[in-house]
């Protein structure tokens, strides 16, 4: 039964896939876009009419292709973080942001937009979100290390505190150059319009990495639910477990987060739709939470562009605005007591 | 399988244990006792290797037990834990599972152990929504699914009423017939010694008396350990037992 949904999510996100192509501030015709897809397949091309203009298939080729796969890999890092970091803290309201990586990602951004920098050309700023991201999360691992462990309590309240120092530091950046808060208001909101392909290959190559390998972690991440002490005695090595998916979490979801920006609830909120659904082992929740992730993601940004003609609304007000109460309902329909007690 | 503690201490800001000396010996039933605080779940972790102590040894079969792989360690020794943590969200098999960890998963070997603590019935419930006392049993039942050579319970009567308090009692001793090894904190001065074969008597963390729980679990050295008046009563098939006044 599990299998046939899990199966029926992948049927969802093909179409979530192929159908939000249609929508955009230029119409072209399913027909036509469908043609384009199939043009861009090898072999099946020579059979495809080709019934479209060049700035058609640009279109659809260089801005939306790259947005819609964006959100697929940014939606299904988000959630297997997320999954992968609520066993660890064995606490429902993490999210992969909470050791420290949105406010590193925004100092590495914001830096960069208020100083100007440009030394990595086009990519500067995704670069640098993706290096700051990362070092916060190691500085976070490294300050609540005792004794060679990292308890998950110290990790959460270091990682709090650290995010609430960035974000001073980021704020006070901002405040210094009001000039310049429009343009880091947008990244900060999050936005998939920027993708393009050059930035997609990178991250989605770490992204699958880095799943892959949290998903190899399953069985010790369920362990770890039942808290550290148990986990050891039943033979699993924490600590190298606990690096080791946090190094994972950081480095996918760093990645995402630097091309996406900041994007919030989906990490939060998928493992916990997952959980619903599919029960609490991490062998179902860490690929569903992916799976929900990017299918959640890939709609939310169908609104975020078709809502309003011509104009884009920043995907994390979509994702708060339509995701919480949904979630809200969801949650109050199905639970049926799972998180009480 | 052997376990031996030589010499080993521990010590944390406010508290002390040891020096504590115990060779463990395989098919026994072995009960750490003393009061609240007295060290005894220190001592438990200290023999799982779970913490290393400060000076001292504790050998697994020949071999510093911090030296012993994870799966290794866990193949030897199953540990049921005194406080029982909420998952996120998992069925009492997702909990078997977990314990599964070092061993071929075996649906059937996961029936079996709940069947032996009588909640087989239990096996697609949210674990979270368990009594106390039905917790318990299933981290018991998942010790047991472990399949190690030696079981430490740390308080395994906690929250049970009398007739599982029994069962586990029964359990205990099947299992050391079946050639386990137990290592168990226990309150019930009645259960240790109707069960148990050694005893190690702790009094802030110090061993006040350790031996055959016959020679041993005496009113003089309990009386070393605890503060309440103690005395000795015979039953009708001519046994005599020691007991607290309550
Ligand atoms: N990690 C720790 N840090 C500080 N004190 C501790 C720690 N672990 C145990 N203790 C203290 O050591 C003493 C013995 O604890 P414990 O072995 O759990 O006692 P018990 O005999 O009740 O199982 C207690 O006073 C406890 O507060
Ligand atoms: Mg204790």
């Amino acid at each position: 039964m599990r299998y046939v949904w899990i199966s029926l999510l992948l049927i969802i996100l093909v179409f979530a896939v192929v159908f939000s192509a249609f929508i955009g501030s230029v119409r072209i015709s399913p027909i036509k876009i469908l043609e384009i897809y199939g043009s861009q397949i090898p072999f099946i091309s020579t059979y495809i009419p080709h019934n479209f203009t060049s700035v058609q298939y640009e279109i659809i080729e260089q801005l939306r292709e790259p947005e819609i796969l964006g959100g697929l890999v940014v939606g299904a890092s988000l959630g297997i973080g997320g999954a992968a970091v609520q066993s660890i803290f064995r606490n429902p309201i993490t999210e992969p942001y909470i050791i420290g990586l949105s406010s590193g990602a925004s100092l590495g951004a914001v830096m960069t937009i208020v100083l100007g920098l440009s030394f990595l050309g086009f990519y500067t700023m995704q670069v640098s979100a993706f290096a700051f991201a990362l070092l916060a999360v190691f500085i976070v691992y490294f300050f609540a290390l005792r004794g060679g462990k990292a308890h998950p309590t110290y990790l959460l309240l270091t990682g709090v505190a650290m995010s609430f120092f960035i974000s001073a530091i980021v704020a006070l950046l901002l405040f210094s150059n009001i000039n310049l808060q429009g343009e880091a208001f947008f990244w900060l909101l999050g936005s998939l319009e920027d993708i393009t392909w050059t930035l997609l290959y990178p991250v989605a190559l770490v992204v699958i990495i880095t799943s892959l390998v949290i998903y190899s972690l399953y069985r010790e991440l369920d362990a770890m639910q039942m808290g550290d002490h148990h986990a050891r005695s039943v033979g699993v090595n924490v600590e190298r477990t606990k690096k080791l998916a946090i190094f994972m979490v950081a480095l996918g979801v760093s990645a995402s987060v630097s091309i996406s920006g900041l994007i919030g609830f989906v990490g939060l909120v998928m493992p916990h739709l997952s959980r619903i659904l599919f029960g609490g082992s991490n062998k179902y929740v860490i690929p569903t939470s992916g799976l929900l992730g990017a299918i959640f993601l890939i709609c939310a940004d169908d609104i975020a562009r078709g809502l309003v003609t011509g104009v884009v609304i920043p995907i994390g007000i979509i994702t708060g605005i339509v995701g919480a109460p949904f979630f809200l309902y969801f949650m109050r329909k199905l639970t049926g007591g799972r998180y009480e007690g | 399988m052997k376990v031996k503690l030589q010499g080993v201490r521990y010590r944390l800001p406010n508290f002390s244990l040891g020096p504590i000396d115990m060779d463990v010996e395989p098919g026994k039933i072995y009960v750490v006792m003393g009061k609240n605080g007295s060290g005894k779940s220190t001592t438990l972790k200290l023999i799982h290797g779970d913490i290393r102590p400060s000076e001292g040894t504790v050998l697994v079969d020949g071999v510093d037990a911090s030296k012993i792989g994870f799966i290794q360690l866990a193949k030897k020794i199953a540990f049921v834990w005194q406080e029982i943590y909420n998952p996120l969200s998992f069925t009492v098999k997702d909990v078997m599972n977990v314990s599964g960890y070092s061993r071929d998963a075996d649906e059937d070997d996961i029936f079996k152990a709940l069947s032996v603590l009588g909640i087989e019935r239990f096996i697609d419930r949210d674990f979270n929504l368990l009594s106390g006392g039905e917790k318990r049993l299933v981290t018991i039942a998942a010790a047991l699914y472990q399949d190690s050579e030696i079981i430490i319970m740390d308080e395994p009567t906690n929250f049970l009423d009398i007739d599982n308090q029994i069962l586990v009692y029964n359990l205990i001793r099947d299992l050391r017939n079946s050639g386990k090894t137990l290592i168990l904190t226990l309150h019930d001065i009645d259960a240790i010694h109707n069960i148990s074969d050694y005893v190690l008597i702790l009094k802030d963390g110090m061993e006040v008396a350790k031996g055959p729980t016959r020679e041993t679990l005496n009113v003089q050295n309990l009386r070393k350990a605890f503060n309440v008046p103690f005395y000795t009563y015979d039953t009708v098939n001519g046994k005599s037992f020691v007991g607290a006044m309550k």
